[in-house]
């Protein structure tokens, strides 16, 4: 056997490089495919071979897609999974593999396989929005202005000069970030402008998750502004996006392998799982993150979380609101508010989720099948969801100011810590008014 | 003619151990890594996993970026690579197997540990993209911090040898191991040793916080070159770890390159697990603790060498 098809064999069997754009309406797609060994999810498109298409794909997302998707060097592809029929994505990517199967990862191998056989061509490049331009100079035709000396290098304008904190000038270096970069979370997009390493500015850019037609089966949270939902439900379903958001944290600073370990212990989440939930939070606190890796991270001041409703983060800052105290559904299980932690930093958030998830697992499991609460605002795993009103849209306000001054590695374990979910906002814009989802 | 025969056994020795170690590398990676993600026994997946990996990366195209430094996208895994042989070459693995047994050889070591910084440098340069660059100038505030108190501890077991050769260094620890002798020396070598080819906890450079920093724009084979060459590094700071605090060659039984070869296998599963079971260090705090904790206790390990000798 030559060395050619010998590395051509062993490039056939290896996993799937995979990288995902999921709408609000398949969120659950990362995480699950995470825990499939014939894929490996990649931290960029640079690594992928597939972008893998999933639910609902706005125009926001599309533009992201578009980008992603000329990033991933040939050969490559596009597998759109339950996108509506007619939907952009067909537009923006002719020929585009669909696949409609509960489950997308045979549909993936096989196209993967053709694709690495050379049976199906390489998606071409589509001319995403940031494809180079030439240079463009101070003078009418475009020329001069090489250097310091002004003009647009390439499409992108040169830093301009700003006055920093200490009053001296400084470049200021403005960097677009998100929708779908690691470390930021899944769907955050804004312009961070740097003043050196220090982040001097923060623009908040719009949710790329919104939109009027999400489909899909809405989350139980969601569900229970309008209907009873069962409490054991609410509070699985609870335990799982904390251990979610621990994943994630865990996923950003580094511990990738412990991140999927908490992934697992959620999909496969009941209530009888007290005991490896206590466990993890031992190891985790511990031992994983003892060095002080997230000590002094991402502190906030609890003023300012104060009357916001935003959950664990405000239970972690010592703030007792909580809206199960005051639902007879939990006061009849014992409910009793969670926040000894309080500890306002990350460390303190991550130790505040784990042991909300314990108490999550306690009440599902002295819940019960028939303990029902009654429709209304419902206190979420990020905070109070309310019509119109959820945990991300009161939150975000306040990134501007809290990240000012901060190096981005405090940002992101800032931004990791509080367990942002667009999607989930996305969800309460589209459930709960209908034309709202071209608002900002 | 003997010469070239020498040099070409050099290069064959060194490219193999290269490669070998990269490859346990990667196996211990998935090994440890599916145990702590509790995906269940997969030896056989661990063992062919790293080559399948390899090979999708030798056939897939790298990614190009809007203009790149092409020259500094080259040079990039070929000096880390380089510098890893030059590292590997110092360390002794049994009496009569070194590559390069100079006097000064501690020295030779030092110089390619600190020219790491250039590699990962042009690394995050190269591709030309802000994120990339952001995890570059990471390395260069880490690295200058961290490789006072490495080379500090790695120095204090020159004294008992009297001789910056590293073949004598091992020979000072027929009688009683420099573990024994210099009890702080390997906790701060290893511990900051993690972050020469800035691997696990000390892998800041190429950390998710950055988008996959220096590495986030390469893809196909520079990707690879540059993962192996890392990993490279990394078995040389095991080997030679094995070497300065582990008595090297010496066992039961007497001098012989198995217990080179074991101990640096048991060290590099140590450095590589690391990754699995650690969070990553804010920039900030290691450049304090190396300072302030790390330098100190590898000062005071120095003199306790020192008092010893007398």
């Amino acid at each position: 056997m030559g060395l050619s098809s010998l590395l051509g064999r062993l490039a056939t069997d290896a996993p799937v490089a995979v990288t995902v754009v999921a709408g609000a309406d398949a969120g659950d797609v990362a995480p699950d495919l995470c825990l499939r060994p014939e894929v490996s999810l990649v931290t960029g498109p640079r690594q992928a071979e597939v972008l893998l298409l999933a639910g609902t794909c706005t125009d926001d997302l599309l533009r992201a897609a578009l980008a992603a998707h000329d990033a991933i060097p040939p050969p490559r592809i596009v597998l759109a999974w339950r996108a509506a029929p007619g939907d952009v994505v067909s537009a923006a990517f002719p020929g585009v593999e669909r696949c409609e199967d509960e489950d997308p990862v045979p549909t993936l191998r096989r196209i993967a396989a053709e694709l690495r056989t050379g049976q199906r061509p390489s998606s071409p490049l589509r001319g995403a929005p940031t494809a180079r331009s030439a240079w463009r100079g101070v003078g009418p035709f475009g020329q001069g202005g090489r250097g310091r000396r002004g003009g647009e290098p390439y499409g992108r304008p040169l830093a301009r000069r700003e006055t920093a904190r200490d009053g001296l000038l400084i470049d200021a270096l403005e960097v677009p970030v998100g929708p779908l970069q690691t470390g930021v979370p899944d769907g955050f997009t804004g312009t961070i402008t740097f003043h050196g390493d220090l982040v001097a500015r923060l623009e908040v850019g719009r949710n790329p998750f919104l939109s009027p037609h999400l489909t899909g089966c809405q989350p139980a949270f969601l569900r229970s502004l309008e209907h009873p939902v069962a409490v054991e439900e609410l509070e699985l379903e609870r335990a799982r996006a904390l251990l979610r958001a621990v994943a994630w944290t865990l996923r950003v600073h580094g511990l990738v392998s412990l991140g999927e370990r908490v992934l697992r212990l959620a999909a496969g989440l009941r209530p009888q799982d007290q005991d490896q939930v206590v466990r993890l939070r031992r190891f985790v606190t511990r031992w994983a993150v003892s060095g002080g890796q997230l000590r002094r991270v991402g502190v906030i001041d609890p003023a300012l979380l104060a009357g916001r409703s935003l959950g664990p983060l405000a239970r972690a800052a010592g703030l007792t609101e909580d809206l199960r105290a005051e639902d007879p559904a939990y006061l009849a299980l014992g409910f009793e508010l969670a926040n000894e932690a309080a500890n306002n930093d990350a460390a303190g958030r991550l130790r505040q989720r784990l042991m909300e998830t314990e108490q999550a697992l306690q009440l599902a499991q002295r819940a019960g099948p028939e303990a029902v609460r009654a429709p209304g605002p419902v206190e979420g795993p990020r905070g109070v969801i309310r019509a119109g009103s959820a945990p991300a849209d009161r939150l975000e306000p306040l990134l501007p100011q809290l990240v000012v001054g901060l190096g981005w590695q405090d940002v992101a374990g800032l931004l990791a810590s509080l367990d942002l979910d667009r999607r989930e906002a996305a969800w309460v814009a589209a459930t709960t008014s209908p034309a709202s989802g071209a608002r900002r | 003619m003997s010469t070239l025969r020498t040099v070409a056994l050099s290069v064959v020795l060194l490219g193999g151990l290269m490669v070998v170690g990269a490859y346990l590398h990667a196996v211990f990676d998935r090994v440890i890594g599916g145990a702590v993600a509790g995906s269940g026994p997969r030896v056989g997946t661990a063992l062919v996993g790293p080559l399948r990996r390899a090979a999708q990366l030798m056939v897939a195209a790298p990614g190009v970026t809007e203009r790149p430094d092409r020259v500094a996208n080259a040079a990039a895994p070929a000096l880390m690579a380089g510098l890893a042989a030059v590292a590997l070459a110092t360390v002794p693995f049994s009496p009569d197997l070194i590559v390069a047994d100079t006097s000064t050889g501690f020295v030779l070591y030092s110089a390619a540990v600190g020219f790491v910084m250039v590699a990962v440098f042009l690394h995050g340069w190269g591709p030309n993209s802000p994120f990339a660059l952001h995890g570059a100038y990471r390395y260069p505030a880490q690295s200058l911090s961290l490789q006072v108190p490495f080379l500090t501890a790695m120095l204090a077991t020159t004294l008992p040898a009297e001789s910056l050769q590293i073949s004598e260094i091992v020979r000072s620890q027929e009688e009683l191991w420099n573990v024994v002798r210099q009890p702080l020396g390997l906790p701060i070598y290893l511990l900051v040793g993690l972050g020469v080819p800035s691997w696990g906890p000390l892998n800041l450079p190429d950390g998710e916080d950055v988008a996959g920093g220096t590495t986030a724009e390469h893809g196909g084979i520079g990707l690879l070159l540059w993962k192996a060459a890392e990993a490279a590094m990394l078995v040389a700071v095991a080997a030679m770890g094995v070497a300065a605090f582990l008595g090297g060659w010496w066992g039961p039984g007497g001098a012989s390159v198995v217990w080179t070869a074991l101990k640096t296998i048991v060290l590099l599963a140590l450095l590589v697990g690391s990754r699995h079971l650690v969070a990553r260090l804010p920039l900030e705090r290691l450049i304090v603790a190396c300072w302030v904790v790390l330098l100190p206790l590898a000062l005071i390990n120095l003199v306790i060498a020192g008092v010893w000798l007398l």
